[in-house]
């Protein structure tokens, strides 16, 4: 459990494999940053996702993705190629970070020069990768207790 | 196969031979020359005789004339006498004149003409004077005078001196005649032996010269045949040839099979090792989720082997990462120059806390620097060392040394340590894949780090391998190619 001052609005998880799905979705829950996890199974599907306009209105703009690399069909860096060319408001504030099976180190290098690549961890995500990530990249959610000693400094 | 073609001069002989023949040649040359010159002064010669002996005929036949002329006179006193008279005595002066220039510069000759001529102008004196006597009528006179033969003792005198001159000149002519055809002899014989020197020196040339070219027409016989040898070899030598570059295609073949098959395993191994972590994490994961939720409701047996399970998951991540690894040897980077001393020292820090902890004592020679693969030669330190490290006897702490030997190409590096040791029979197998000696409970390991040792040792087209003796300690060698093994790399 993360100590948060306010939830992430939604977090969605792209991967094929439903087993990595409900244990990441697990741990994600479990670590209590957001209330809305959202799981689709393809980069076709998180597109899809992505540019439809929700019921309640807007689109589901989430604040973190996480893209797993190997996946049947379109894959991780495939779906990359395709998101750069969504239009900003189906993008939003968006933070991605790429799930892989190993620490690949060509793998590693593509995610680097990827502009819109934030982070790359290795599977299975844990519950230090996500304050990790949230101590990064969304400082302003967290509690103080949960920022590292030296930020505080 | 060629003969040796010998150029072989001309025997000496030869020479001398040829020698005589010029020399026999140009003497026959000059004698038929000098003989024919000869021959035509002889001709010459009687010839002037002739012309002296005719002349002396003509003057003495003036003469006859005009003593006949003047006798007719006397006697008729008929005056159509003395015109031919006068005719003869004046035909005498130039006919004299003619043989005195042919006598030329003989003395006793002149002397003898001069003594005609004189002898002769007596006798005209006389004619003269009797001729005169007559005209002046004392014929009687005259004629008493022309009785006294005084006129015919000196046409005796005179045809007396004219047959010895003519006679002398005949002498001459013959003494010349005699020496030209002494002379002729000597030519003649002289022209034989020089036939003769000819003769014998074109024998011994032709003696000397058939040898010689019999010589060559063997040597040329003997450079057919060697041609013929020749045009054959370079046949086979084209075979042959044709032969290896097929050789060539199909090794080039069989490395271009050889280098598709070696990266299908290569990839084989990647997608293998990478595709088979996925299964495990979930397994793992799950055992963990199970152990979460349920953890309060397990028996201590339950514990157990959930813990086994953990231990055999963890294991297997460590050989799936292992394989991984070891399929990507020598895919990371190019070759650089990489100083092994350095590489040493910079093994031994990443070892640094199990040195430490062990008391270890390690010594090195100074190694080389060498053109090779920075972080697999790293590796290859590690896992050596590591090794010597963790085989070492219970009781006493690890002594380490490393040495070094280097040829022109190779440089060999051996660490022998103070250790177990290894048995004979297993001195091959440490270097397989996943191949422990050692029971898991008393040395840990995945058996992985001495078969990549073999790789990269490979990949530096080295050797590696172990002396050893069971409780004695372990010496590792291993052989590094210092450079252009990346080109071998290319060409292959």
């Amino acid at each position: 459990m993360i100590a948060m001052k306010r939830k992430l609005k939604r977090v969605l998880l792209i991967d094929d494999s439903e087993s990595d799905n409900f244990f990441h979705s697990r741990i994600i829950r479990k670590a209590g940053i957001t209330d809305e996890i959202k799981v689709v199974y393809s980069g076709e599907e998180a597109l899809e996702y992505l540019v439809t306009e929700m019921v309640q209105g807007g689109f589901p703009s989430p604040t973190l993705i996480f893209l797993d690399i190997n996946m049947p069909g379109m894959n991780g860096w495939e779906f990359l190629d395709e998101y750069d060319k969504l239009a900003v408001m189906h993008k939003g504030e968006i933070i991605l970070t790429m799930l892989s099976n190993s620490i690949d180190s060509p793998d590693l290098e593509q995610a680097k020069v990827r502009g819109n690549v934030a982070g790359y961890y290795s599977k299975p995500l844990e519950e230090e990768y996500l304050l990790e990530i949230l101590q990064r990249h969304f400082p302003d959610y967290l509690e103080d207790s949960s920022l590292p000693a030296s930020e505080e400094e | 196969m060629i003969p040796k073609i010998k150029s072989e001069a001309l025997p000496d002989d030869t020479l001398k031979y040829l020698f005589y023949l010029i020399v026999a040649l140009v003497a026959i040359l000059t004698l038929v020359a000098f003989s024919s010159a000869r021959t035509s002064a002889t001709m010459n010669e009687v010839v002037h005789t002739w012309q002296v002996k005719n002349e002396l005929e003509k003057l003495l036949l003036e003469i006859r004339k005009a003593e006949t002329s003047q006798r007719g006179y006397l006697l008729s006193t008929d005056s159509n006498y003395l015109d031919p008279y006068y005719a003869a005595v004046a035909s005498y002066a130039s006919v004299y004149a003619g043989l005195e220039e042919l006598i030329g510069d003989a003395p006793e000759q002149r002397r003898r003409a001069a003594e005609i001529d004189k002898l002769t102008r007596q006798k005209f004196q006389e004619m003269d004077h009797t001729i005169n006597m007559v005209q002046e009528g004392r014929t009687e006179e005259a004629l008493q005078i022309f009785n006294t033969d005084l006129g015919q003792k000196y046409m005796v005198n005179i045809e007396t001196i004219a047959g010895f001159l003519a006679a002398e000149e005949d002498n001459l002519l013959a003494k010349r005649t005699r020496s030209s055809s002494t002379w002729r002899k000597v030519v003649i014989g002289l022209i034989a032996l020089s036939m003769v020197v000819i003769l014998i020196s074109l024998f011994g040339l032709i003696g000397k010269v058939r040898p010689v070219f019999a010589k060559l027409v063997a040597t040329q016989v003997s450079l057919q045949e060697s041609n013929r040898e020749l045009a054959q070899s370079l046949e086979e030598l084209a075979k042959i040839n044709q032969q290896k570059d097929e050789t060539v295609r199909q090794n080039r073949g069989l490395i271009e099979r050889l280098k598709a098959k070696k990266e299908r395993l290569n990839n084989f191994a990647f997608v293998a090792s990478h595709d088979l972590r996925e299964p495990l994490r979930t397994v793992s994961n799950y055992v963990r989720l199970f152990e979460e939720d349920y953890g309060d409701r397990l028996d201590e047996d339950a514990k157990q082997y959930f813990a086994f399970i953990h231990k055999s998951t963890n294991h297997m991540r460590n050989l799936i990462a292992g394989l991984l690894a070891y399929s990507r040897l020598g895919t990371s980077a190019a070759p650089e120059e990489v100083d092994l001393s350095a590489a040493l020292q910079d093994t031994l820090h990443v070892l640094d806390s199990a040195i430490e902890e062990k008391g270890a004592t390690v010594s090195s020679a100074p190694l080389p620097t060498i053109q090779g693969y920075r972080m697999e030669l790293l590796l290859l330190f590690q896992n050596v060392l590591a090794n010597a490290l963790k085989f070492s006897p219970a009781n006493q702490p690890p002594v380490i040394d490393i040495s070094c030997h280097e040829t022109e190409d190779f440089v060999q590096i051996s660490v022998k340590d103070n250790g177990i040791g290894i048995h004979p029979r297993n001195q091959k197998k440490i270097f397989e894949m996943f191949n422990r000696l050692n029971a898991a409970k008393s040395y840990e390991g995945q058996g992985i780090g001495l078969a990549f040792c073999q790789q990269i040792v490979n990949l530096h087209h080295g050797n590696i391998w172990v002396d050893s003796e069971l409780g004695k300690g372990s010496t590792f060698h291993f052989t590094l190619k210092k450079q252009d093994y990346d080109r071998d790399e290319a060409e292959a």
